[in-house]
Parts: structure tokens; C-alpha cells; sequence
């Protein structure tokens, strides 16, 4: 896997590779998260931003598709699989989140990122 | 026929096809003898070697049938009659395009400024067939003519047919022929009304270009996020910068 650093703010994104599942059910607990009271502002910062890295993530791959399907080619992987990219906090934020499913859990900390 | 296991479908690639500058000659022969109007073809023989001589109007290019022969081979397997005739027509289609058919059909797109790839300008190119050529003033060719064609060209550029799709903050243009994508970019106020109209407004829109691949345009942040993690030459750009890019 590649880590690159992100040129403004120099955070390093990290790619966990989801399935089209796996980011649906990612959306629908940020989603649902972001609507709870009490979520703290710095953290729905961050899950918006990650929500916006869902929809990045797909345009990533329609203007570049080459570099995301020479790794699913080699490993096997669905073709509705994608790299999302996150931050340290973003994944931090997103794997304190109740509302998140167990596959969502274990497909961004075990499986494919790890 | 069992099907070949994914490492063994890569043995074929090491059979490369030849072909045979003969076959190449014959079929340049058929090429000259069928003709296209307005160009004029012929099969000259001389000390640097047998070559396929083109003009049309005031271009003209020289290619040798030894390097033809070469590239075919690179680029098809079919060696027959029809495969190389096929070779020599894509040939004909990437020929270097008049001032007239320029001026006639020209559509501005942005393409890169040199191999590396790092600066983007814009380009009068044609669509021919499956390809698009990138017209190149001649040297000779009065400045208003050539600020004429690129008017006309860019004019034109603005009724290229491009799909728009909304991804989330990302707005993204699409052609046919994906060389035409950046076509859009030659009107950015009807782009910004289009994404207006599809439920995004962006008040300082940045452009995200490669040529040859769907363009993106989005919020500045957004840009940066979508930008950043690629390592795909590409060039971030505010959308008000897109008038003043250079011509090639």
C-alpha cells in the first residue's frame, strides 16, 4: 500500500480499500451520526469530511480508474472495490461511531487495510 | 479450448507478429491507388530508403516503410491484406492537418504543453475517425487566420456533446471521445450553470485536468483532496484561469 501526504496540511491519507457494501453502510452510519446530539463539532468536521472522501473516492476512480484496477487485477479483489482515503482522525472519529456495522469495523481496521 | 489460469494469459504477449515490409509495400501501393481527395499519395524509393510520401495543401510528411512496418507490428496482430490496409488508413487519419480543415472543423481542447506533461494550453485538434490531431500553425499562415481558427475553434468547442454527472462535491464531464472532454472547459460560466442546475454551486470552482480523462471540477478543498492522492499527471486550476492558458 501507498501513503501519501497530503500537500496543504501535510496529514498522511491512508487507503482502506472498501466494497461498494461496505461504503453504503459507511455512509448510512456517518449519516446517521451526524443528525445525533451532542456529536462534538470537531468530530462531525470529520466525518463530513469523510463522507466527502466517499463521493471523492468514486470520482477518483471515473478520471484515474488505471492505478485502483491494476490492484484489483492483481489481488482479486471486486471491481466495486475502492481505495478510501482516510486521515489518523478521520478513522478515529469514524471507528468511535456506535451506528458503525461490525463489516464496516473490520473491513477499515483488518482484511484489505491490513 | 481450456481457458489459460491469469499468469498464462500473458504468454501470448511474448509472440510478437511481424510484419513484412512486402505485405507493408503492397498494401501502400492499394492505399496510393484508392486515394483520398485533396491528398496526394506516392510510394518513393530513393537513397534514404522506401518511403510513403503525403501532401495535402500546404503539409506534407514522409514516413519510412521500415518504420511503418515497425509500428504496425507493435500495435496489431492482424497481418492480412485487410489488416494492413486498416494500419495504413489509421495512418492516413493521424496525417498533419491543413490550416483549411482546421479552420473548417477545428475544436479547442487543452492537452499538455510537452512529454513531461506539467503545464497544460490549449489545441485546435480534428476529429478523424477514432483519432483526434492536433492541428499546428504553419509557419507561414498570417496571425489573423490563425487567431481566426482558434475563434472558430473554441466556438465549436462550446456545442461538443459532454455529459455532466454529480458525484457528491464533484462535478464531472465526460465525452464520447474522452480527447473531447476538455472541450466544456472553453465555456466554464455554462459549465458552473450546469452544475448550478444540478443542485452544486460553487463560488470558486477549481478544475481538475487531464487530458484525455473526464474532467473535474469542484470546491477548492475538495480538489486538493481529489487532486493530491493521485500519482496521474494532472493540473488543479481556478476555472477563471482557463481563458488565459496558452495556445499551442
Amino acid at each position: 500500500m501507498t501513503m501519501v501526504s497530503e500537500p496543504i496540511t501535510h496529514v498522511v491519507l491512508v487507503p482502506h480499500w472498501l466494497s461498494a457494501d461496505d461504503r453504503d453502510g459507511l455512509a448510512v452510519a456517518l449519516e446517521a451520526a451526524l443528525v445525533r446530539p451532542g456529536l462534538p463539532e470537531s468530530t462531525a468536521d470529520r466525518l463530513v469530511d469523510v463522507l466527502t472522501e466517499l463521493h471523492v473516492a468514486r470520482a477518483r476512480d471515473v478520471v484515474w480508474p488505471t492505478s485502483a484496477a491494476r490492484v484489483r487485477l492483481v489481488t482479486g479483489w471486486d471491481s466495486d472495490t475502492l481505495p478510501v482515503r482516510l486521515s489518523a482522525m478521520e478513522l478515529a472519529c469514524t471507528l468511535s461511531l456506535p451506528e458503525l456495522p461490525a463489516t464496516v469495523r473490520e473491513s477499515l481496521t483488518g482484511g484489505r487495510s491490513s | 479450448m481450456t481457458r489459460l489460469s491469469s499468469g498464462l494469459r500473458l504468454l501470448p504477449r511474448l509472440t510478437r507478429p511481424t510484419c513484412d515490409p512486402l505485405d507493408l509495400l503492397a498494401a501502400a501501393h492499394r492505399l496510393c491507388a484508392q486515394g483520398r481527395p485533396g491528398v496526394h499519395l506516392a510510394v518513393v524509393d530513393d537513397d534514404r530508403g522506401t518511403a510513403l510520401v503525403l501532401g495535402e495543401a500546404e503539409r506534407s510528411c514522409r514516413s519510412d516503410l521500415d518504420d511503418l512496418a515497425l509500428a504496425v507490428a507493435r500495435s496489431q496482430h492482424d497481418m492480412s491484406p485487410a489488416g494492413l490496409d486498416a494500419a495504413l488508413g489509421r495512418w492516413l487519419d493521424t496525417r498533419p492537418v491543413t490550416d483549411a480543415e482546421a479552420g473548417r472543423r477545428g475544436i479547442a481542447v487543452l492537452t499538455w504543453t510537452d512529454p513531461t506533461e506539467s503545464a497544460l494550453a490549449w489545441q485546435v485538434v480534428v476529429h478523424r475517425g477514432a483519432d483526434v490531431v492536433g492541428w499546428v500553425p504553419y509557419p507561414f499562415t498570417p496571425v489573423g487566420d490563425v487567431l481566426a481558427v482558434r475563434e472558430a475553434a473554441l466556438q465549436r468547442a462550446a456545442d461538443v456533446v459532454v455529459r455532466c454527472s454529480v458525484e457528491g462535491p464533484v462535478l464531472l464531464l465526460d465525452a464520447d471521445d474522452p480527447l473531447l472532454a476538455t472541450a466544456a472547459c472553453s465555456a466554464p460560466e455554462l459549465v458552473l450553470a450546469r452544475a448550478a442546475r444540478a443542485g452544486l454551486r460553487m463560488r470558486d470552482a477549481r478544475v481538475v485536468v487531464t487530458p484525455g480523462r473526464p474532467v473535474a471540477w469542484a470546491e477548492p478543498a475538495v480538489a486538493a483532496r481529489l487532486a493530491g492522492e493521485t500519482v496521474e499527471p494532472c493540473v488543479v486550476l481556478p476555472w477563471r484561469a482557463l481563458p488565459d492558458l496558452p495556445w499551442r
